[in-house]
């Protein structure tokens, strides 16, 4: 039983962080469809900027705030003046991006370093919850809030704002909703700042437990494209439930089968894909 | 008429100055030669894919490794002749391809992309685990260039050699696929990427052409699997990796999608550019960016896309579209 | 919209620099051909400089050129030049660059290397084109100086074989373990040592009960972790760069930090470039190495001081295996009055190196790879530093552990000892 409920735990708790990660890239890829391979570097740019505000200052919470906002306005800069003119063309995207991934990758590495770092927690958040026999370290538990929370604002937002409305009506028919005397290009910026914003902040948040090191950003982008992918472009429902799901057969998988763990995201991936050509939740057309 | 004259001028020459220039280079340059030979033939097989039938496969490394996976355990592990097993890869490749095929193309666009990379991974996780017979992520060195003994009096042992053998089956392979495109097999490719509806109402099996087109691509990325397996005599789970599946797309967009040559160009500026500058500077990870950066603003269709947009009309109008 | 004509004149540029870049080397490759009797030694120096442990590959190439500085750029009287490479942790690349450094630079000696695979690559073409390679990364495959071993391959840093046997034996006998899990990242080289502990603690008298793999770039740890049998006496580790930190700081979250012991087999978690990022978490783990920076001796001292003036930072494992290969180097050459270029006789003054490096006295063995000491350490907290304090070092091991090498041969190979445990 104690077995089943800490695995248990365990997969919603790394479901909740994929879905943190997986956020930004759900915006910028699953809504408004432009191949962002930075995604990861903004990540891991996030990380590594984190560790170091927290090493300079030691507070985990300036990091949260002041890393994603810079973040942010890296990415305002990147697509007003290099991606916006590449929407719908998607190769030159996907050349772009990783031009970006690559100069990222090579900055991140020239200071600092190539050494893996793991931010170090807030105080509050470091210790472990005992109950009866059953050890679970708090941080997972508030990382499985936050993603609740961050899965609840964007569900707010998408569906029940102004801003929410012109962005969905805004990839499903640009030029009626630019008749319309929206200025498109600036909200799909703004959208895209805040996907940076928010790959930022699963640097920060996800920090402490996956870490800023070379190929993170690699990593953390394939991680992201698997979820946004199962839970179905344009959802962001989707991208909840496929999260949860990777979490939990993930983990689930490693725990009970661990000759195939080396198989456990792709595979089931593989067959959902197969079962279901626009993942779970994608909409037709 | 004088622009097929004066572009098949063009191509006989430039083969010849490409094999001269191999066989008296330096043996280090030929082999940088004989690399991009090899990976343009895989980046090539993925523009059918890709710039041709319109479906953006991410595990293209697949068929590559396969091949050479099953090339080098015939020839290590059951001592077949290198006939055997280079002719084995090519089969398993375009078997591997048959059934990937099945389960890919129910999926269309980012989708396709992800369920390719997705197979693919499962094969790299096979080769990475299955240690007994692939040797893990050691791989498995030691893989013996073919002899070709009285066929021709020619050892492939040297560099020279090898990278005129390499370049006899690119040209093969080259004009084979410029068959393809340019058959109506190959329009109607072309056509499937623009309009799988329309094409589908003018009453083409559209499903029957992609799936014949992941078979011929998966089996061309094979050949150039074998001949990277035998080039280097190793073959490690990095041929079989999503690294090496991005590199081939990558290769396809900076030369230019949908084009004939453009992916060897794109190969070839690749493996140089890596090559030569990480000799000059530690930042070549940035030059390489910078340079994906410049192609994109100023030649948003590829080099070859933007060199053709400044030919002449008569020689430029498009040879596949 | 972009302008064509950029495209064409970047097109041009670009061909223009693959050109001179090709005719340049032309004519360089054709003047190096003269031999000239006085011209400078060139060693080529291979190392991952933009993979994922990009940390540990500085090192390497740290080490080369504190020795080279050291010796004021000469070597028994010839200059010395270092040519480095990059190649991105693949073993493909590696092999590429050796080509280029063999075909083109011209290379006397290659040294570096991280990646078993990238070695096993290597080996062939090395063996053919006779050129002197001493392994000084860390490639620790058994069958690298074991297997059909070539007069052409060198290895001073460590094998699977060697480093870890005496944690194993030092585990039952000194932390007193009688049970064992063993934890490795799922790759042939992580596995070979752990099992290198494995076989050592069974022999000793203990029980390996429980193996388990996560492979590369396992983020959450939680579902092994919750795996470990809590009865056990100690938990043996190899989990390598960000995993291991990963790894060690989920046990300690998990609440099993200073319940049941953790070593490293080998520099896993405990490794230099990692341990400050571990931290806390890690201290009280022992670990079994063949260099740590904190060895007792003046000849350490004195290198450690050095290497910490010219990068700023300690000096990891490979760093000292580096420096101390081209130690090696210059023995030879010295013995052979400079004269690289007789390869018969540089090779065997090569192979009877005997050298009082930082770590201590090193030899090779007849498969020419070293003898040295072993050490054990255990981590504490010295000041505000995470350090490894010595706590046992084994003398003189070589990787056949006193066995003759046709005696050792006849064992298993250690990568097929996985999945043998706890049944």
């Amino acid at each position: 039983m104690e077995f089943w409920i800490v695995q248990s735990l365990n997969g919603i708790a790394f479901g909740m962080l994929l879905f943190l990660l997986a956020a930004g890239l759900s915006l910028v890829f699953g809504l408004m469809r432009i191949v962002n391979l930075t995604h990861g570097s903004f990540y891991l740019l996030g990380a590594y900027i984190g560790f170091t505000v927290i090493g300079r200052t030691g507070s985990f919470l300036l990091a949260v705030v002041v890393v994603p906002l810079a973040i942010a306005a890296l990415g305002l800069v990147m697509h007003r003046f290099l991606l916006r003119r590449f929407q719908g063309a998607e190769l030159s995207q996907v050349l772009l991006t990783f031009g970006a991934l690559f100069i990222f990758a090579d900055f991140s590495l020239w200071y600092w370093g190539g050494y893996s770092h793991v931010l170090s927690k807030p105080a509050f958040l470091a210790g472990s919850l005992t109950i009866g026999t059953i050890v679970f370290p708090a941080y997972r538990i508030f990382v499985i809030v936050t993603g609740v929370i961050i899965a609840l604002l964007f569900w707010l937002i998408l569906e029940r704002t102004r801003l929410g409305s012109m962005v969905r009506a805004g990839v499903d028919d640009e030029e009626m909703v630019r008749g319309l005397g929206i200025n498109t290009p600036r909200l799909f910026t703004a959208v895209f700042a805040l996907g940076a914003f928010l790959a930022a902040l699963s640097g920060i948040i996800g920090g402490p437990l996956v870490g800023a090191y070379p190929g993170a950003d690699f990593e953390v982008l394939l991680l992201a494209l698997v979820v946004v992918i199962i839970g179905g472009l344009g959802s962001i429902g989707g991208a909840f439930v496929g999260s949860l799901l990777v979490g939990l057969i993930d983990t689930f998988g490693r725990a009970l089968v661990p000759e195939l763990a080396m198989f456990t995201i792709f595979a089931p991936m593989a067959i959902i894909l197969a079962l279901r050509p626009r993942g779970l939740f994608g909409r037709i057309g | 008429m004088r622009r097929r004259f004066v572009l098949g001028i063009g191509l006989v020459f430039g083969l010849i100055v490409l094999a001269v220039a191999g066989r008296l280079s330096p043996t280090y340059y030929t082999g940088l030669m004989t690399e991009a030979l090899i990976l343009g033939i895989f980046a090539v097989s993925l523009n059918l894919l890709l710039g041709h039938t319109g479906l953006p496969s991410l595990g293209h490394s697949a068929y590559f490794g396969v091949a050479g996976y099953t090339t080098a355990i015939l020839s290590l592990r059951l001592a077949q002749s290198s006939w055997v097993s280079a002719s084995a890869g090519i089969v398993v490749s375009v078997s591997v391809a048959a059934i990937y095929g099945l389960l890919a193309l129910r999926t269309a666009g980012v989708y396709f992309m992800m369920i390719t990379l997705a197979l693919a991974q499962v094969l790299w996780g096979i080769a990475f685990g299955w240690r007994s017979m692939t040797g893990g992520d050691d791989g498995l060195p030691g893989i013996a260039r073919p002899d070709l003994g009285a066929l021709v009096p020619w050892s492939l042992q040297s560099p020279a050699n090898f990278f005129t053998a390499v370049l006899v089956i690119f040209i093969i392979v080259m004009g084979a696929l410029s068959l393809v495109v340019h058959s109506p097999f190959g329009y109607a490719l072309r056509g499937i990427r623009e309009s799988e509806a329309r094409m589908d109402c003018l009453g083409y099996h559209v499903w029957l052409h992609k799936y014949v087109a992941v078979l011929i691509a998966g089996g061309v990325a094979g050949i150039a699997g074998i001949l990277f397996v035998y080039y280097h005599g190793f073959v490690s789970p990095a041929e079989l990796s999503l690294v090496l599946s991005a590199e081939g797309l990558l290769m396809v967009i900076l030369g230019g999608a949908g084009t004939l040559f453009g992916p060897v160009l794109g190969a070839t500026v690749v493996v140089f550019l890596r090559n030569l500058v990480s000799g000059y500077t530690e930042r070549w990870l940035s030059v390489l960016g910078l340079v994906y950066l410049l192609v994109v603003l100023c030649a948003p269709n590829g080099i070859l896309g933007a060199i053709r947009g400044r030919l002449p009309s008569w020689l430029s109008q498009e040879a596949e579209a | 919209m972009p302008k064509p004509r950029h495209a064409l004149t970047l097109s041009v540029g670009v061909l223009t620099v693959l050109v001179a870049a090709v005719t340049g080397g032309m004519s360089r490759g054709a003047f190096a051909q003269a031999p000239a009797a006085r011209t400078p030694i060139k060693i080529g120096v291979l190392s991952p400089l933009s993979g994922p442990l990009a940390a540990l590959a500085r090192d390497v190439v740290d080490g080369a050129r504190l020795y080279v500085d050291e010796v004021h750029g000469e070597m028994a009287g010839r200059k010395v030049e270092l040519i480095v490479e990059d190649y991105e942790f693949k073993a493909a690349v590696a092999l590429t660059k050796t080509k280029k450094l063999v075909e083109r630079d011209q290379v006397h000696v290659v040294v570096g290397v991280i990646l078993s695979a990238a070695v096993l690559a290597m080996k062939e073409y090395i063996h053919a084109h006779e050129v002197p390679f001493i392994v000084s990364g860390a490639a620790v495959a058994e069958s690298i100086t074991m297997e059909k071993p070539s007069p052409y391959v060198f290895r001073t840093s460590f094998s699977a074989s060697q480093v870890p046997p005496p944690l194993g034996k030092f585990a039952y006998d000194k932390l007193k373990a009688r049970t064992a899990t063993v934890i490795a990242g799922d790759t042939v080289g992580t596995i070979e040592l752990v099992m290198g502990f494995a076989r050592a603690f069974e022999e000793a008298g203990g029980k390996v009960v429980q193996e388990l793999y996560p492979p590369i770039g396992t983020t959450d740890f939680g579902p092994y972790i919750g795996k470990i049998r809590r009865d056990v006496g100690v938990v043996a580790t190899l989990v390598p760069g960000a995993d291991g930190i990963r790894f060690i700081k989920q046990y300690e979250e998990f609440g099993l930090k200073g319940k049941i012991t953790v070593v490293d087999t080998a520099p896993g978690i405990t490794d230099i470039a990692v341990l400050p990022a571990a931290g806390t978490s890690a201290v009280g783990m022992y670990a079994t190495n063949a260099y740590v920076h904190t060895i007792k001796s003046p000849a350490n001292e004195k290198f450690v001081r050095a290497f910490r003036a010219k990068t700023g930072r300690d000096p990891g494992g490979p760093g000292e295996y580096t420096y101390s290969a081209l130690a090696a180097i210059n023995q030879a050459l010295g013995a052979t009055g400079g004269n690289i270029e007789a390869k018969a006789k540089f090779l065997e003054a090569l192979r009877r190196m005997d050298l009082e490096a930082p770590r201590g006295r090193i030899r090779f063995d007849r498969y020419q790879h070293v003898v040295q000491d072993v050490i054990i350490t255990r981590i504490d907290k010295v000041g505000d530093q995470i350090v490894p304090v010595i706590v046992e070092t084994v003398r003189g091991v070589d990787q056949f552990l006193g066995l003759s090498p046709e005696e050792y041969l006849k064992r298993p190979r250690l990568i097929a000892l996985k999945g043998t445990f706890g049944k």
